[in-house]
């Protein structure tokens, strides 16, 4: 059947919005550190027996097709749209038994939801698989081809596996009162491991009234940092603490600011992915297209 | 005292030279070191202004929309250059001349609009690369999208050809953009990528260029489809770009600056 892959893959992604309509969203935290490291190693593992000893399988050769490549795209676009355009909740707010027909097919929390998740590990996988092939096929553009798909690759498997270990928490900080206490966004309570406290805070008015910087001097366990917006503080491995808001309308006494912690310990496969992006787009716009004809058995 | 009050005696040699770069350029096929030569020269008449400008007002001019849209006309003009000067198109310079001077023309008609103050969080060194790679970007697609809709109405194989170039330009200034844009937003706000809705089309315009490059690879697929995938993909460019603000699910989106 020649369209096989397509209607597997359009198929998968109902019965995934069945699944979703049942069971309610993706079970994202349930696969924090160490089951995800786990599953990708032994995710990885199956793939690469796959394309070392099962290259002739129909399902081998469907993950390295580029009609595979052109149907992810595309499916993956049209649940981008539904992220475009229908307003999303957090994922903190569940649509229980009582949501409507849509809402329980997990339209205001596609990101988190059973078929957009498929679609995203389809990807990563597709990618996975043609990368092992670019490492021993590809001739004259192999640089640029591994830097982009790799590149995406990584960035790719850092913000879908790291999910589950990326926790932020908000910290409302005083002055004269050391805390650790911090906010999840669904309100629960969680001590931070440090003490922080308000030491200076400083506001730059334009004529209008509008601020124009602002910074907070914090006391981390008594040392002292400086906040801004856009200069987060790094507190150790995969941990930063980041300003977000002040006490608005205390005028010039200002008694409080609200930071957010942010722990994403993936954040560095996510930025060397990011980084090998990079490089890839300036590579495409020196060497430009591929010339037809020469690349033939891309697949 | 280089000032605003001064700007027209600067842009007015300035879109001199990069006019008769572009009308040097558009007429032959092969490079025109005269072209070249009066885009730099343009450019450089820019760039005493900003430089100027900085001075009389002891800070970088990076403060104020105005101020913004400068550097805006600036890297765009260099932009034109570097890619002329590589890939001898004869459309580059035309295009990012004529995209340059709309954002000059804005700060002449509209003055007001230097008085706008730009708020904390856009105040990054990300900025200015992240907004001028996007214009660059969309500029290149732009011209994609207009060969699109003169390739649906009458089909030559060699437009795909200019096509794949414009194409892998645009995406490589779109790639460019986006990524800056996603480190800057894990130290603005804490993570490389949050499906905000500008994000999302951001996303979805990347991967509709992309599936142009990947159908380029395959054979038998139909000019017609080709053309209507450039044409969409530039359409959902416009919904990221400012379309968005306009979009119910865009309500509480952390790129919407315009509300504050």
């Amino acid at each position: 059947m020649k369209h096989l892959d397509i209607i597997s893959i359009v198929a998968g992604v109902f019965l995934l919005f069945a699944v979703q309509y049942v069971a309610g969203g993706f079970p994202v935290t349930f696969f924090s550190f160490p089951l995800n490291i786990i599953l990708v190693v032994l995710w990885l593992l199956a793939l690469w027996v796959l394309y070392k000893d099962y290259r002739q399988t129909r399902f081998c050769r469907f993950l390295l097709s580029l009609r595979t490549t052109v149907i992810t795209f595309v499916m993956f676009i049209l649940l981008c749209l539904i992220i475009g355009l229908v307003p999303q909740h957090s994922a903190m707010m569940p649509v229980g038994e009582g949501g409507t027909f849509w809402e329980r097919l997990g339209i205001h929390e596609m990101t988190t939801s059973w078929p957009f998740l498929f679609i995203l590990l389809l990807l990563q996988s597709h990618l996975a698989m043609i990368t092992f092939r670019g490492i021993r096929n590809r001739k004259g553009i192999r640089w640029r081809f591994l830097t982009s798909h790799l590149g995406l690759w990584l960035a790719l498997l850092g913000g879908f596996w790291g999910s589950a270990d990326t926790q932020m928490y908000r910290v409302p900080v005083y002055k004269e009162q050391p805390g650790r206490m911090a906010y999840a966004a669904d309100g629960r309570v969680h001590y931070l491991d440090y003490e922080l406290e308000l030491r200076r805070f400083e506001v730059d008015y334009y004529d209008n009234g509008m601020p124009r910087t602002y910074q907070a001097d914090v006391a981390v366990d008594g040392q002292e940092v400086i906040l801004k917006v856009n200069e987060p503080h790094s507190i150790r491995f995969g941990e930063d603490l980041y300003l977000t808001g002040y006490d608005m309308h205390a005028g010039d006494e200002i008694r409080y600011c609200v930071l957010q912690v942010v722990k994403q310990p993936w954040k560095y496969v996510q930025l060397t992915g990011i980084i090998m992006m990079l490089l890839s787009a300036v590579a495409l716009f020196i060497k430009g297209p591929i010339k037809r004809g020469k690349d033939d058995q891309l697949g | 005292m280089i000032s605003w009050d001064n700007f027209e005696y600067f842009v007015a040699p300035a879109a001199l030279c990069w006019i008769a770069g572009a009308v040097l350029s558009a007429r032959q096929a092969t490079r025109s070191r005269a072209a070249l030569w009066a885009t730099l020269a343009g450019t450089l008449i820019f760039a005493v202004f900003i430089a100027g400008l900085w001075t009389t007002l002891s800070r970088p001019p990076l403060r104020t929309m105005g101020e913004t849209r400068l550097w805006y006309s600036f890297f765009l003009s260099i932009s034109g250059l570097i890619t002329y000067w590589r890939w001898r198109y004869r459309w580059v310079l035309p295009f990012a001349t004529l995209l340059a001077l709309v954002f000059c023309m804005i700060n002449i008609l509209k003055p007001e609009i230097h008085d706008q103050s730009l708020m904390p969080a856009l105040q990054s060194p990300w900025f200015i690369p992240h907004v001028t790679v996007y214009m660059f970007s969309y500029s290149v697609l732009g011209c994609s999208f207009i060969l699109s809709c003169i390739g649906l109405y009458r089909h030559k194989p060699e437009y795909l050809d200019t096509l794949d170039q414009l194409v892998y330009v645009g995406l490589a200034f779109l790639t460019l953009g986006m990524l800056s844009g996603a480190v800057w937003a894990k130290d603005a706000w804490g993570n490389y990528w949050s499906w905000d809705p500008k994000e999302t089309w951001a996303a979805i315009t990347w991967f509709g260029y992309l599936l142009y490059v990947h159908l380029r690879l395959m054979s038998g697929v139909s000019p017609r489809k080709l053309y209507l995938i450039l044409i969409l993909s530039f359409l959902t460019l416009q919904i990221c770009w400012y379309g968005v603000n306009y979009l119910p699910s865009a309500e509480g989106s952390v790129h919407v600056y315009s509300q504050t």
